[in-house]
């Protein structure tokens, strides 16, 4: 049995997640393989993995809204939204909540949005985008324990993991390797409390 | 009296349906069968036994359960709740309330019609919205519970009918089995009690939690911690 949610590519072959079969403990057994497998490919390509405060540090709030120009910049937005959770300030909980909402029907984070959050460009391959809104859920699942964030973390994860071999940059390896431990973490503690752990 | 149809389509919960409608001998006064001819599931002999015991036989299907009880129903070659000629039909019918057994949301159209559509949405509104709502009650609560409500314009928003909470299941076909059962238990529990003649439903908070898809680590751990306890014994 082999963790088949990050194989495909899923900017070409987006996953639905619909009807997903049950395979028993098994299943998770390999989920957690398959995550520090990838956690190990990244080890090999950088021994420098930053510490996240380092990273955090770089990202500055910048405006993420033109209300002349209808638009909103989708990074800058997830900095801001990054900041703030740091902060862990509750003001941003709407946009949050509609940045989720495009992710999860459309499997895909654009560069940018009109102030309606309808897509404004068709790019959707910034895997720094994918790699903060993961965080900013992550973070998010931590203090509010509502399993919607860490849902699509799942989500974002298994997509970025499908991307691996086009994350090069220092600062993307180590926002991915701290998402993917925090992830595993999560999830044991949450095995552990739902007496199903695999020890 | 007031009168009650239900929209049925070729689906496992509209098997739980109508079978439970017809073992319980509930007087229904429409039938719609919106069937698309589609190529039926088919379950594995673990799955249907558990179905059985749950009150309805996944293996067979609406239109073999609509032939063997000569059942009247008004069919139509298409599942789409939306389509102009279900409205048109909906829109000369004097039920007052529709029983929709399938999934999505109600357009404009439809919604204008004189009768009302009844939903069994498989969580509490309005802390559990959305989608796959029984695997985040099981994981959060060790329980789960479905919401009939009347169907309005937006995601599981409308004025509540009646609200029931169930155990989590002790097997693992949750979503083939578990989910048609829970939402056909109260949908019997609605007609039993007769609660659409009273016509007092409850308005929704606004706030409240919407839920997507389940991702499969998340429905693995939920659908373990339902059977791990008959997997201890078993050991």
């Amino acid at each position: 049995m082999e963790y088949q949610y990050s194989k495909k590519n899923h900017f070409k072959y987006a996953e639905k997640y619909q009807m997903t079969p049950f395979k028993n403990k098994e299943f998770l057994i390999e989920y957690k393989k398959s995550r520090e497998r990838n956690l190990h490919e990244f080890d090999k390509k950088s021994d420098e993995i930053k510490y996240f405060k380092d990273i955090i540090f770089k990202t500055e709030k910048e405006k993420w809204k033109d209300i002349k120009n209808n638009s909103i910049n989708t990074e800058k937005l997830l900095k801001f939204l990054f900041i703030e959770i740091i902060k862990k300030s509750e003001k941003s909980e709407i946009l949050l909540n509609k940045i989720i909402k495009k992710f999860e029907i459309k499997k895909k984070i654009f560069e940018s949005y009109d102030l309606e959050f309808k897509e404004k460009s068709k790019k959707d391959s910034n895997l720094k985008n994918y790699l903060l809104l993961s965080i900013i859920c992550l973070f998010k699942y931590q203090k509010t324990k509502n399993l919607k964030f860490l849902n699509t973390s799942l989500k974002i994860n298994d997509l970025i993991s499908s991307q691996q071999q086009k994350i090069c940059n220092l600062d993307e390896i180590s926002l991915y390797s701290f998402a993917i431990k925090k992830e595993l973490e999560i999830i044991e503690i949450i095995m552990i409390k739902k007496g199903v752990s695999n020890d | 009296m007031t009168k009650i149809g239900i929209i049925l389509t070729p689906d496992t919960r509209s098997k739980a349906y109508i079978t439970k409608i017809i073992n319980n001998k509930i007087k229904i006064d429409e039938i719609i069968f919106l069937d698309d001819q589609r190529k039926e599931k088919k379950f594995k002999k673990n799955v249907i036994e558990e179905s059985k015991k749950c009150g309805f036989d996944i293996s067979k299907s609406v239109k073999n359960i609509i032939n063997e009880n000569n059942l009247m129903v008004k069919k139509f070659n298409f599942v789409d709740i939306n389509n102009s000629k279900l409205i048109k039909y909906i829109k000369k019918s004097s039920i007052e309330f529709f029983i929709f057994t399938g999934g999505g949301i109600l357009k404009e159209d439809i919604l204008n019609c004189k009768s009302k559509f009844i939903h069994f949405h498989p969580g509490i509104v309005p802390k559990y919205r959305g989608s796959t709502c029984f695997y985040y009650s099981i994981l959060k609560e060790n329980n789960c519970g479905v919401t009939s409500f009347l169907m309005d314009k937006n995601l599981d928003t409308g004025d509540i009918i009646y609200q029931k909470k169930f155990k989590k299941p002790s097997h693992e076909f949750i979503d083939d089995v578990y989910d048609a059962h829970i939402r056909s238990e109260t949908m019997l529990d609605v007609l039993n009690k007769k609660l659409l003649n009273k016509k007092k439903f409850k308005k929704q908070s606004k706030e409240g939690n919407t839920y997507y898809i389940i991702h499969p680590i998340l429905k693995h751990i939920a659908i373990l911690s339902c059977i791990k306890n008959l997997k201890n014994k078993s050991n």
